[in-house]
């Protein structure tokens, strides 16, 4: 069985007129996975995140500036990237509730894996700075709560969105119990993950790849460097910050892999999981901005999720 | 004679917002596409604060510096323009941009090449006297025209801007200069909403040429034989300047031109021949916009390789 976290919160989550992270985004992956072939999906409306949960990853003073700042009409701005307009807190809070309980689910062993269908995205947030589109670190707490919480001793992230995961690294920089894999297009936003960046204990590890770069680059860096450090490590719990934007049809980057590409990533990733921690996935949406490329591969994505 | 190519890495470094469109990659397609050309590579110096204050407010190129983000990004003026971001390693891919431009001007007045093309990023052609606007923070061109005047001892400049935007910066930093001669074909209606035709310049020295959205190849190549290419007969430049955007490409995503890369070479062959009746061929052509990266490597590719050619 798998477990669909649905945020209601976040698709009223107003970004500025012509904003490509907008509230489109989740009503497309919300129709997909309405459709007849996901019936068996086990729905559930994310839960709000509480203060301590939040407090896994950010300091207390970063929650109380976002709280302070939230605005009851009109829309604020956090950055460049970044915006809050009324519903954002909640749905920023239910993006990490989603992503906790989804993970106290699959650790319980009620389902097997599970998929946090969100926004806004968590993975640009670093400790004390919203950035990218992202307020607070949905998966990097998740992984926390996991390790402090529900004694999982090895946790690991992999997140396979065009652009690093600098709020995650930021967030595990120190954390010898996770490990988190990062592959994206570099040079891009937001301009780290160099292969030089491997965390406080060796916990880190980045892959950047090449504008233009497709398919055969990134099967060839899964399945040589990053699905063989992920099954070494032998986490517990594998954590999917799970962007679509390496779509060859993405407006925000140039990486070239196709819906076909998330299929086989998920595969060896659920495949890896299958051997080392039960099958235990929960996968939490990132990126995607182009609404039709976006809505067929998280279904793609789904369905394999599904199928194990 | 050669063609010269005149980049730098930290032009790559300057990251932009993730919703911003000029990105680092533009650069790199561009470097890819050029890579089988007969160019010979001189890497972008600094450009000297001093010659930026030629044309730059001194307090505006310091509060630039100073706004540098030790992380993140900033925006110099966040009401009017959200695009424009400082990141912690935009300052010397700044200078490096004004300074690749100058560099290329050197070049080609020295004899050491026949042209030049300055692969750089940020590009320049918004950047007012105190503004940044548009991606852009100081005016690569305008900079290597004053370069070109002051160390050069030149009386006579043109620049030509075929970027699918108005060179607004560019036009407001030339307005008072009659020694430079600025042409710009855009779009109109399209940001930044500027550049219509009464727009001239304080000697006479600007001159508009707003096109139509939709406006192809053909009709782009009537319109610069008609009035273009004669005015810069007219002008008899030392020196021609190019503002290479292109943006005005059908495949670009912020504008509504359709030119092809055919359409490049063509006006890179007329702008040469151009150069070569008045100044020994003398061009230095500057990036400016462009953002389908696949048409961006594309044109210019054809753009470089018709320098290439007049350089041979």
């Amino acid at each position: 069985m798998t477990i669909w976290m649905k945020n209601v919160a976040g698709a009223e989550h107003e970004m500025p007129a012509g904003h490509p992270e907008q509230i489109a985004r989740l009503e497309r992956v919300n129709a997909a996975l309405e459709g007849p072939e996901f019936s068996a999906l086990d729905m559930h409306h994310a839960p709000m995140a509480g203060e301590a949960d939040i407090m896994l990853a950010h300091p207390r003073a970063y929650l109380e500036g976002i709280r302070r700042v939230a605005p009851s009409k009109g829309m604020i701005s956090l950055d460049p990237d970044t915006s809050m307009s009324p519903a954002t807190l909640e749905a920023a809070l239910c993006g990490v509730g989603g992503c906790i309980a989804a993970v106290d689910a699959v650790m319980a062993g009620e389902v097997k894996n599970a998929f946090v269908g969100t926004r806004p995205p968590g993975h640009h947030a670093e400790k004390t700075r919203a950035m990218g589109f992202c307020l607070f670190g949905n998966v990097a707490i998740a992984a926390k709560h996991a390790l402090d919480r529900l004694g999982a001793s090895r946790v690991a992230v992999v997140d396979f969105d065009v652009h690093h995961g600098n709020g995650t690294q930021d967030l595990l920089w120190e954390e010898d119990r996770a490990l988190f894999i990062s592959s994206h297009q570099m040079p891009l936003f937001p301009g780290t993950g160099s292969a030089s960046e491997r965390g406080a204990a060796n916990n880190v590890m980045n892959v950047p790849l090449a504008p233009g770069s497709g398919s055969d680059a990134m099967r060839e860096v899964y399945a040589n460097r990053i699905l063989p450090r992920l099954e070494a490590f032998a986490p517990d719990l594998i954590l999917i910050s799970a962007g679509f934007d390496a779509h060859a049809d993405d407006p925000l980057a140039n990486l070239n892999w196709t819906t076909e590409d998330f299929v086989w990533l998920t595969r060896k990733i659920c495949a890896v999981a299958d051997r080392v921690c039960g099958g235990r996935v929960v996968s939490s949406l990132e990126g995607g901005y182009d609404l039709d490329a976006l809505a067929e591969a998280v279904a793609a994505h789904v369905s394999v999720l599904m199928e194990q | 004679m050669t063609t010269a190519l005149i980049t730098h890495a930290d032009c790559l470094a300057h990251v932009t917002p993730a919703h911003v469109e000029e990105q680092p990659a533009r650069l790199a397609y561009v470097l890819r596409a050029l890579e089988g050309l007969p160019l010979e590579r001189h890497e972008a110096p600094l450009a000297e604060e001093a010659s930026i204050l030629a044309l730059h407010d001194a307090a505006y190129l310091a509060r630039i510096k100073a706004s540098i983000p030790d992380e993140g990004f900033v925006l110099l003026d966040a009401e009017t323009d959200n695009e424009t971001a400082l990141s912690p390693t935009s300052w010397p891919a700044i200078l490096h941009a004004v300074g690749a431009a100058q560099l290329g001007v050197d070049l080609v007045m020295s004899g050491a090449a026949r042209n030049a093309f300055a692969a750089i990023r940020p590009p320049g052609h918004h950047a007012e006297r105190a503004l940044a606007m548009g991606f852009c923070f100081f005016g690569n061109v305008a900079l290597a025209a004053r370069h070109a005047l002051d160390r050069h001892g030149l009386s006579r400049v043109a620049i030509v801007d075929f970027d699918v935007h108005h060179g607004n910066g560019t036009q407001a930093l030339l307005w008072d200069e009659p020694r430079v001669l600025t042409i710009t074909s855009h779009q109109m209606p399209l940001w930044p909403d500027t550049g219509y035709p009464s727009e001239t310049g304080a000697h006479e020295n600007v001159l508009n040429v707003p096109l139509a959205p939709g406006t192809g190849g053909i009709e782009m190549r009537e319109v610069f034989e008609r009035l273009v290419f004669p005015r810069l007969h007219d002008f008899a430049p030392e020196l021609l300047l190019i503002s290479a955007g292109f943006d005005a490409h059908a495949a670009d995503p912020l504008a509504d031109l359709t030119w092809h890369e055919a359409d490049y070479t063509w006006l890179t062959q007329g702008l040469c021949d151009i150069a070569d009746t008045h100044c020994n061929g003398r061009v230095v052509s500057t990036l400016e916009g462009g953002y389908d990266l696949d048409a961006l490597a594309a044109s210019v590719a054809a753009h470089v390789r018709v320098l290439t050619e007049r350089a041979g």
